[in-house]
């Protein structure tokens, strides 16, 4: 089965990063994973987005059209990709910045106070790990216990401070959705 | 052994150092240049040398140069960038040296923009620079594959004294997928018989290629076809998927190919016969298989992210045994799965039609 994520946001808001831990974890559960960043030319104040696919046979493209997962962090993202949720797909984003205008009935849509709840934590630019801890319960497509294996492995040992933070944020994230 | 999750082109840098990489130039543009960035700090690890020259004429020479001394050499750009190295290029295939360049291809003619394309197929396959050359040219479609036939690329170099291109473009080149970094047993190649080493005990030697001499320049050039032809005979890469059974078979090589790959397997679970040819070698071209495929089906659908060049291979192959249809975009877009699902759905579709008619 192929699930098609969107993570977009503006840069800064560790987009890419949210995209790697997931590209990461699913690699850990032996998936078939692309990450595809948005690169080159774009513009300050802008979006910055990745795409990423996980599915359990080759991928064709690691660019996504249509999207199973939309995760958000900031209006300007949240207008520009809106419509590229498959119907029945999840939308998931930071509702301490956005504000869901859009009004899709046909889809499921997940206000996460994101920003919020990183700043009680540590600090709200953390806000990507929260939405990746909710992103993790929701569609159960990566193992939580993967995720935080990948945060151990990828931020360096003489970080450990943020290693601990991060797992603690996605720990937050996930336990704010009931199973 | 354990998979790595890697962009195209750090895999493509990493690979290289694995091969025994030592000397790379090269001049800055996207989407490539995580190559450079990476081999600027790992190259140096590994005692090798790494220059960012003050253009891409000056690093495709530099590589020139440093093949002639029987090192491991690398250059790697991005469509508009390989234009400016072809005059060294063709240099290079004259003199029989070993090198590897790497093409990321982006959108053309011109400066295009930066996103993938397959644009410079026959900028890679006929030749590009001057002269009756041609290079080894590999189209891998995957970062596993960059990795593999980046190391592959540096043996054959060698083995066949020959530039090998690896033709990518910036879907794989920017994507990251999980690698496993095997290493085959690198062979090794004695250059003592023809390297500038220094003339020590020894009579001095000249790599050129200025060829005065009364019909020297001709025997040259037949030793370089006779190369090429043994190449069609025994260098020929390319995988095929389901086409046992197809009555259409696509043909598309890099991420074209992938692509298509997503869209037929959807139509055969719609029951249409539908298979992929997928060409590794974009020369040598494997048109002995297309010619004994076409007199067993009828139709091929060439799908390219250009406006048709690989579909002129196909058709001469083919030489009128069947239909040759063509699905294409040019550079500068992203294409989805989705554009090439429906395509290929109406070019099968139009053939149930035909059927029954």
């Amino acid at each position: 089965m192929e699930k098609r994520i969107i993570i977009a946001g503006s840069g800064g808001q560790g987009i890419l990063f949210l995209g790697k831990v997931i590209a990461h974890a699913a690699m850990k559960q032996n998936k078939e994973v692309t990450w595809f960043p948005s690169y080159g030319a774009e513009i300050r104040g802008g979006t910055a987005n990745c795409m990423v696919v996980v599915s359990d046979e080759l991928i064709g493209s690691p660019i996504v059209k249509i999207a199973d997962y939309l995760i958000v962090l900031n209006q300007a993202s949240y207008n520009k990709f809106m419509s590229r949720v498959t119907p029945n797909g999840y939308l998931i984003y930071d509702a301490s910045l956005i504000k869901n205008s859009h009004g899709r009935t046909d889809i499921n849509i997940y206000p996460v106070e994101a920003s919020k709840e990183a700043s009680l934590i540590a600090n709200p630019k953390l806000a990507n790990m929260i939405l990746l801890g909710s992103f993790i319960k929701l569609s159960k497509l990566i193992e939580i216990d993967k995720a935080i294996e990948t945060i151990e492995e990828i931020i360096p040992a003489k970080r450990k401070e943020m290693i601990e933070i991060n797992k603690k944020l996605i720990l937050r994230g996930f336990s704010l959705f009931e199973n | 052994m354990n998979k790595v999750l890697m962009k195209g082109n750090e895999a493509v840098a990493e690979a290289a150092v694995q091969a025994g990489l030592k000397f790379y130039a090269g001049y800055p543009i996207t989407p490539q240049n995580e190559i450079p960035e990476y081999l600027s700090k790992r190259l140096p690890e590994v005692g090798g040398v790494f220059i960012q020259a003050e253009s891409e004429i000056a690093a495709i020479n530099m590589i020139y140069g440093a093949s002639a001394c029987g090192v491991r050499v690398m250059t790697s750009s991005s469509s508009p960038g390989i234009s400016l190295k072809l005059e060294a290029i063709s240099y290079l295939a004259a003199a029989e040296l070993p090198a590897v360049i790497v093409n990321m291809m982006r959108g053309g003619p011109g400066l295009g923009n930066i996103s993938g394309s397959q644009a410079d197929y026959f900028q890679a396959v006929k030749g590009g620079g001057h002269g009756d050359y041609r290079l080894l040219v590999y189209a891998p479609f995957s970062v596993q594959e960059l990795w593999d036939y980046t190391i592959l690329a540096f043996e054959k170099a060698d083995e066949l004294r020959t530039p090998v291109i690896i033709l990518g473009d910036g879907v794989i080149a920017q994507m990251m997928e999980p690698v496993i970094q095997r290493m085959p047993e690198l062979k090794n190649f004695d250059k003592s018989s023809w390297a500038l080493t220094g003339a020590k005990g020894r009579p001095s030697r000249i790599i050129r290629t200025l060829l005065m001499g009364e019909g020297e320049l001709e025997k040259h050039n037949w030793k370089l076809q006779e190369k090429y032809k043994q190449w069609k005979e025994k260098e020929v890469k390319y995988e095929t998927y389901f086409i046992d059974d197809s009555e259409v078979v696509v043909v598309a090589f890099g991420s074209a190919a992938r692509i298509a790959l997503s869209a037929i397997k959807k139509l055969r679970q719609q029951g249409i016969k539908i298979g992929l040819l997928r060409p590794v070698t974009l020369f040598p071209f494997p048109e002995e298989l297309i010619r004994q495929i076409a007199q067993e089906i009828e139709r091929f659908i060439v799908v390219e992210f250009n406006a048709g060049q690989m579909v002129e291979d196909v058709k001469l192959a083919v030489n009128g045994m069947s239909e040759v249809y063509f699905y294409g975009r040019p550079g500068g877009n992203i294409i989805t799965a989705e554009d090439v699902y429906e395509a290929l759905s109406n070019m099968t579709a139009k053939e149930q039609v035909m059927a029954k008619i």
